[in-house]
């Protein structure tokens, strides 16, 4: 089969799936978040933890809770990391440096899980376990849990800003979505061949006669959380290219769909909370046309790859996977940056010039086609609240969403949370080009060295956490420089959700007129595709120019 | 000894023990003063919203 008809049959495979698990996963997602029952688990857990779990919290308190738990989550894992090497298990590695643990505590705690260090080479078993993998489970479940109090907010009425109960709604994720899709997810992975042990180094004979160490570890439980909480930090450096990790195209696929399932479901479930399906139809819509042009793009400037090497594989082949091919690394590329995983089964510094383009442009959206667990979808209703403000300036209406106004005071924080990641993006670039200690980590000259940089402060600032490569990050200022950002990246935009939750809330619900904009009709979609594309435009066109566009005209 | 006098300013040696453990507590102070300064503007705006 020609690589063409491999990209459009993955694809279509691909879509198939998502399609069919979209209405029953959806109609879960919906049940768990409003079903006034709790479970005997969970009231165990409730009790441990010491919270009431049926009070409603005013977002304020919402997110108190949720710094809190976040702050004990991200100095436990910085005293993991500084602690190591006395963890039982720990494989004979040192303990990270401050930096390093700081970095990585910040990385896994915000979704990110942006990687410095190689997993095999500087990571413990309980630290990758009780640590990386824990968090992995935790902070997907923290995006989560801030989408649904925002979808709450919309489909309550006059409630004096309460969105919620976070306690209930994180061990509700946790317990009833992530730990039992996790489960089913690592037997898939176990049968198409990912490891699960707990093997120390094992000395292997090569095919061509020489011997190399290969570690076991816990790789199929923790890759199923990776890539279904688009947490994206793999158990070994290469992540998803280690054939350890991901050993063939079919379990390729099977990662690529794991990581995409639940950022294109959630929207089903807003729709039924909504109690308008339409609304979760118009978003997915806009979410899989985004993705599927993303993917096409990226596909076919790898299989168009330039020069004459290139043209005579059959597509740019460097820094990929034989196994997976042109198509299979394009689609993965394609999905982890427009989710904000960030695992790579690719070098992306090998990209063609196009193609990192686009992958660059999937996390400069904001991961809204499809996003991250949670992050995609309240990102994408945020963009959606622009659409509704711009729509209703040109008609002269006041603008409403799902029957809610948008007034001053939520245009601001919509405002404050759409320039939170750009100013991240671009003040991190800049930093890192202009001070000696960022020259210092840039190993290429020119636009693509621009790129390089331009791509790690976007994964990082955009909680995506993949790498270009290319890049000398393991450095005290790159590693409290992306800690920073990834930190200021997940935290404020959080918080600016969950108080247009609470605004909304608090609103009392408008009953929908002649004059209201319909919001479920292919002209909104087509707007709010658009706004998404024309805010990313007028932000980044500069910085995108000076890199991967002139560098793929030149 | 005889005729010297003691110094009246203490020396501080920084080992490179020294120079991690208070790398140590800047990190732990930045991340604290992080999500202090989040949540301190939330409440301000959450009383606003209140009131």
């Amino acid at each position: 089969m020609s690589e063409t008809w491999t990209a459009v049959g993955q694809i279509s495979l691909l879509v198939a799936a998502l399609a069919v698990v979209h209405l029953p996963l959806g109609a879960y997602l919906a049940h768990v978040y409003t079903s006034p029952r709790h479970l005997k688990v969970e009231r165990l857990g409730y009790r441990l933890m010491r919270v009431d779990a049926d009070a409603e919290q005013r977002w304020t308190s919402y997110l108190f809770s949720l710094l809190g738990f976040s702050l004990v989550s991200l100095l436990a894992l910085y005293a993991l990391g500084r602690l190591q090497e006395h963890l039982p298990m720990s494989l004979g590695v040192s303990a990270f440096d401050p930096a390093g643990a700081w970095n990585t505590a910040v990385s896994f705690v915000s979704n990110t899980n942006w990687q410095w260090y190689s997993g095999e080479a500087a990571a413990g078993h309980v630290y990758q376990m009780v640590g990386l993998a824990v968090q992995n489970f935790v902070s997907a479940a923290v995006g989560i849990s801030v989408a649904i109090a925002l979808v709450r907010g919309f489909a309550r009425s006059g409630t004096d800003g309460r969105v919620g109960n976070f306690w209930s709604d994180l061990t509700r994720t946790c317990v009833r979505v992530l730990l039992p899709m996790a489960l089913l997810a690592a037997i898939a992975l176990l049968a198409t061949g990912v490891i699960q042990s707990f093997d120390p180094h094992s000395t292997v004979q090569t095919l061509s006669g020489g011997t190399q160490s290969m570690l076991g570890g816990p790789v199929a439980s923790q890759e199923a959380i990776k890539e279904l909480g688009t947490n994206g930090g793999g158990f070994f450096n290469a992540n998803s290219a280690h054939p350890l990790e991901n050993p063939s195209p079919v379990s390729n696929l099977l990662e690529i769909f794991l990581l995409l399932v639940i950022p294109f479901t959630l929207p089903r479930a807003f729709g039924l909370m909504v109690r308008d399906t339409r609304q979760g139809f118009a978003i997915v819509s806009v979410m899989g046309s985004l993705f599927l042009a993303g993917a096409a793009l990226l596909t076919w400037a790898e299989m168009s790859g330039p020069g004459l090497a290139a043209q005579a594989a059959g597509g740019a082949l460097e820094g990929k996977e034989l196994r997976f091919g042109t198509a299979g690394s394009a689609l993965f590329a394609a999905a982890t940056t427009g989710t904000s995983t960030g695992a790579v089964n690719s070098m992306h510094d090998s990209l063609t010039a196009p193609g990192g383009g686009v992958a660059v442009f999937n996390m400069l959206l904001g991961e809204i086609a499809p996003g991250g667990v949670g992050s995609g979808l309240y990102g994408m209703l945020v963009l959606a609240i622009v659409a509704v403000f711009i729509a209703g300036l040109m008609v002269g209406r006041t603008p409403e969403y799902l029957g809610k106004k948008i007034g001053r005071q939520e245009i601001t924080l919509v405002a404050l949370y759409i320039l939170t990641v750009p100013l991240l993006v671009l003040v991190g670039t800049a930093l890192a080009i202009s001070l000696p200690a960022g020259q210092a980590g840039i190993q290429e000259a020119g636009p693509h060295g621009l790129s390089e940089v331009l791509y790690a402060m976007t994964s990082a600032a955009n909680n995506n956490g993949s790498a270009f490569a290319g890049l000398t990050v393991a450095t005290p200022f790159y590693n409290t420089l992306l800690g920073v950002l990834m930190l200021v990246g997940r935290f404020v935009p959080i918080a600016l959700v969950l108080a247009l939750a609470g605004r909304f809330a608090s609103q009392k619900t408008v009953p929908a007129t002649a004059g209201t904009l319909p919001t479920h009709q292919p002209l909104f979609a087509g707007l709010l595709g658009s706004v998404a594309l024309v805010v990313v435009g007028l932000t980044f066109i500069p910085v995108l120019s000076l890199g991967p566009i002139v560098e793929s005209l030149s | 000894m005889h005729g010297e006098r003691a110094p009246t300013t203490p020396v501080v040696v920084l080992t490179s023990e020294g120079v991690t453990d208070m790398a140590d507590l800047a990190y732990i102070l930045l991340t604290v003063a992080f999500f202090a300064t989040v949540a301190l503007v939330a409440r301000r705006s959450g009383d606003r919203d209140a009131s």
